[in-house]
């Protein structure tokens, strides 16, 4: 025995060593992954973060009867159709008396984003009686201004290698000095579509365009899914060859590149059936079909998981095999079916490869307001402002993922929560 | 029957070891009943003063075995044939201590008898009866140790011409008190002595059909052999 | 018939089942039963009656099919797949393996309660409730409550719980559990009530209320209980059958199986000799 104890004794400062060695392999695993996801993160919010705010610039406008070619009796019409544009023109002008020649007057008209003239229209439709006074108006910027005003424009290049001109800065630092160069909240982000102008681009057409394929997709994805694993799991005959067949490929479905289902909706859903192109419906048909073997597989394990104990207890008290089923088995097994779903439809949302396959990526400016309404998602968003040439798309694209990654987050946290909440012990 | 062991090897030996004390305890009383009987008819009065005085060591075997049956039942639960074997155990050594009380009387009043001058030879006629005894023990000792129903069912029988011998014995020592009223006193201990003998007979009875009741599991006191 | 004992191997007959399998007043009676599990034969030859308003105890080593039988008895072996059984078995004289019967009725009529505890993961109250919900045995919330009340009280456990009927089930201790687990067996009223080793799981002192419950239970019902423990079955059955590898070989009263079993693989088995 002593010398056992012995023996013992000599390995045991090996053996911990060993263990100290392993704990410290895997923290320094979970170190490299967390510092990564870091990275990541901070990257995309130092690019994304600025996003949330734009650049507004404030022009006193003379909103002058002639202008505008209205009448004293004037038609709703003729007001609608008025050349704004011209007075928001003549208003720079006058402001920044300076500016001579073609290419500094249109420098000049340049400051102000395109949607002034809407904004403007818009302000003088809902306050017909502005007309013929002088407004202090604040207008979004262009997005060379919003830029610069980011500090994303170097003062000190040279002026052939910088977007602005040396007498646009002359004007800003002018604006500036009048502090008529402000930065605001920027709601268009979340209010308006996509957009060719960087300062008029929003997300709500993705974000919509998500939900509403989100929307198909578990509806579609969530019945068929879970029945499909009820089936499986609890009334197919087991052994049998057939059954067999279905589970390998079920399996071997969830491990297809997303882009072959894209080419199947491609074929079957729009080539065949018909189905509109670019809208959340077929996006939805798409997604679910990537998502089905997700579902199913995550199902049957919570099925599976269900003790056979409860089974037996039903129908020993005389249940039949459905009553079983779904009094006790399915609900039993609900979390775990909930957070399959849930880890699923994340996956889903996420999912840009099969959708570029069925025209979800062109350009769509307006929000979508039906599941046929052509539209985009959040990821396909992305995947366009990235390859946008304007630098204001950049935190633009940053500030898009960081929307994704909120939804997805709080997707898994709702799984969490689920589980949490529908948990049973035996 | 027996080739066949228990699970437990504690259990078995605990059943081998009480079944061991049982015929140690039987091979002592078979000792006792012996020089009791030669101590009698040789009116041998040291060997009857060691008889009477060595009861102690059977009542203290009966206490220890008696306490073992009730470990092992406390412990094992045993069933069937183990409950049959230390019910009969229990039953056994109870005779075999009663055997032990007998031999233990036939040495006192042996003792007594020693102390009176008599020329009869009437313990003689006890000779019979002691060897048709102590015949009967053995054999029953015999079929316990052997679990032998056969030689147990045979030895049972044997009782009745025991039963037959002490009336014979009775009868001589009655004629003897009729001839000589002076004997009376002595033919009395004398008959209290044949009367210890057919008692020890009764008990190897009972031995017997407690080894009859361990093997079939039948009870056949009070019914009669068939 | 080759046997292993100890490592070694014996020979012992098992030609036909001895003792009494057979009794005038019988519930259930089972002819020949042969029960295979695909190729592998579970049950030979099974012909034993199972008498009414008594307890049966099924005994014998692990994988002797009692527990095969009884799950017989109720059809719970209708949902593994290729089992197969041929032989009668009759529940008052009718054949409960015909086409006509229904499973579902069948199982209403003979309750079962198992090895663990299985309360479903809903309160107390839906336990017992369940089985009467399922079969409309109760038209009204009045009729249903007094329904679950008696049978808790039946079951012994009214005292402990009645003021957690709303509690789940799972919380209760593992002899409650059990209790609740009879309740809800009573609760549909059956005729017959099964028990596959209904305290193995249990500590000694929830197991003998088990047992009381048991007798007190069997004065209403026929209990068949299979059971490892040799001590239980003698405690509480009146009649025992003992089954080895598949074999019924002895069926008797209970207080002959335990002091003269006539078979000699019996008296192996409940003296502790089997290897």
């Amino acid at each position: 025995m002593i010398s056992n104890t012995k023996k013992i004794q000599a390995k045991l400062a090996k053996r911990y060593a060993k263990e100290k060695r392993f704990r410290i392999y895997g923290l320094s695993a979970i170190a490299v992954s967390v510092a990564f996801l870091s990275l990541l993160i901070i990257n995309i919010s130092i690019t994304g973060f600025p996003a949330f705010q734009q650049t507004y610039i404030n022009i006193d406008i003379d909103i002058d009867r002639k202008l505008l070619k209205l009448d004293a009796q004037y038609s709703e019409e003729a007001l609608f159709k008025a050349n704004y544009r011209k007075i928001i023109n003549q208003s720079l002008n006058t402001m920044f008396p300076s500016a001579k020649g073609r290419k500094q007057k249109k420098a000049l008209r340049q400051l102000v984003s395109k949607s002034a003239v809407y904004q403007l229209r818009d302000f003088v439709i809902n306050n017909p009686d502005t007309i013929g006074t002088r407004q202090s108006l604040w207008f979004l910027a262009r997005d060379d201004v919003d830029v610069f005003m980011k500090g994303n424009i170097n003062r000190d290049l040279p002026e052939s290698e910088r977007r602005l001109k040396n007498f646009q800065l002359v004007w800003i630092d002018k604006l500036l000095a009048e502090n008529r160069l402000e930065k605001r909240f920027n709601i268009t982000f979340f209010t308006q579509g996509d957009s060719r102008e960087p300062e008029q681009a929003g997300i709500k057409g993705a974000m919509m365009g998500s939900l509403l394929t989100m929307l198909v997709t578990m509806l579609l994805s969530f019945p068929i899914g879970v029945s499909a694993a009820v089936y499986l799991e609890e009334f197919a005959p087991k052994n049998n060859k057939w059954v067999d067949i279905i589970e390998i490929n079920i399996n071997n479905l969830a491990a297809v590149p997303s882009i072959v289902f894209g080419l199947l909706g491609l074929a079957v859903f729009i080539g065949f059936f018909g189905v509109p192109r670019s809208v959340p419906l077929i996006g939805g048909l798409v997604l679910t079909l990537m998502t089905l073997p997700t579902i199913i597989i995550s199902s049957r394990a919570a099925l599976k998981a269900v003790p056979p104990s409860i089974r037996e207890a039903a129908l020993g008290l005389g249940a039949s095999r459905v009553q079983t089923t779904f009094h006790h088995v399915v609900p039993a097994a609900m979390p775990g079916i909930l957070t399959g779903t849930i880890i699923g439809m994340a996956q889903a949302l996420g999912e840009t490869a099969p959708l570029l396959m069925i025209g979800m990526v062109a350009f769509i400016a307006d929000v979508p307001q039906g599941i046929t309404d052509p539209a985009t998602v959040l990821p396909v968003q992305i995947y366009l402002w990235s390859d946008s040439p304007e630098r204001a798309f950049t935190e633009k694209t940053s500030a898009a993922i960081m929307v994704l990654l909120g939804f997805l987050v709080v997707m898994n946290f709702l799984a969490v929560i689920m589980r949490k909440k529908f948990e049973k012990k035996w | 029957m027996m080739e066949i062991q228990h699970i437990s090897r504690q259990y078995n030996q605990e059943l081998e070891g009480v079944k061991n004390k049982v015929l140690k305890m039987g091979g002592l009383v078979e000792s006792q009943v012996e020089k009791a009987i030669s101590a009698l008819i040789e009116q041998n009065n040291e060997l009857a003063k060691e008889v009477a005085e060595s009861d102690d060591k059977i009542n203290k075997i009966e206490v220890e075995i008696d306490k073992k049956c009730a470990q092992l039942i406390a412990k094992r639960q045993p069933a069937a044939g183990d409950l049959r074997l230390i019910i009969a155990v229990i039953k056994v050594i109870t005779d075999l201590e009663r055997i032990g009380d007998e031999a233990e009387k036939i040495g006192r009043y042996t003792q007594k008898l020693t102390s009176i001058q008599d020329d009869t030879n009437m313990y003689a006629e006890l000779f019979r009866l002691g060897e048709q005894v102590i015949a009967m023990l053995r054999d029953a000792l015999d079929a316990f140790a052997r679990m032998d129903v056969e030689q147990a069912t045979k030895v049972a029988q044997t009782d009745r011409q025991i039963d037959q011998e002490f009336d014979r014995v009775s009868r001589i020592l009655v004629t003897y008190m009729m001839e000589n009223p002076r004997h009376i006193k002595t033919m009395l201990k004398v008959i209290w002595c044949a009367r210890a003998l057919e008692r020890i007979g009764d008990h190897s009875q009972n031995i017997c059909e407690y080894v009859v009741y361990f093997v079939n599991g039948q009870d056949i006191r009070h019914t009669g052999l068939e | 018939m080759i046997n292993k004992q100890n490592g070694e191997e014996f020979d012992i007959e098992i030609d036909k089942t001895v003792g009494k399998p057979f009794i005038d007043d019988a519930k259930f009676s089972t002819r020949n039963v042969e029960v295979f599990y695909g190729d592998k034969q579970a049950i030979f030859d099974a012909s034993i009656d199972i008498g009414k308003n008594q307890i049966t105890a099924m005994i014998g080593p692990s994988g002797c099919g009692k527990s095969t039988l009884l799950r017989c008895l109720n059809r719970m072996n209708d949902t593994i797949q290729d089992c197969r059984i041929s032989g009668a078995i009759k529940l008052d004289g009718e054949d409960i393996y015909q086409k006509h019967q229904d499973p579902v009725l069948l199982r209403a009529r003979v309750g079962m309660v198992f090895q663990k505890p299985n309360p479903f993961p809903k309160s107390i109250y839906d336990n017992v409730a369940y089985g009467a919900k399922l079969h409309g045995l109760a038209s009204n919330k009045i009729e249903l409550d007094a329904l679950v009340e008696k049978s808790l009280i039946r079951a012994g456990l009214f005292k402990e719980v009645k003021d957690l009927l709303h509690k789940p089930g799972t919380g209760l201790s593992g002899g409650q559990q059990q209790r609740l687990c009879i309740a809800r067996t009573i609760a549909i009223d059956p005729e017959v009530i099964l028990m596959d080793e209904p305290t193995s799981a249990l500590d000694p002192i929830a197991t003998a209320v088990i047992e009381e419950l048991m007798i007190s239970l069997s004065k209403k019902y026929t209990i068949v209980i299979v059971t490892h423990s040799m001590q239980q079955a003698a405690r509480v059955s009146q009649r025992t059958a003992y089954f080895h590898m598949g074999h019924l070989v002895e069926v008797n009263k209970t207080n002959t199986v335990f002091t003269n079993p006539e078979h000699q693989l019996t008296e192996n088995y409940i003296t502790g000799r089997f290897g």
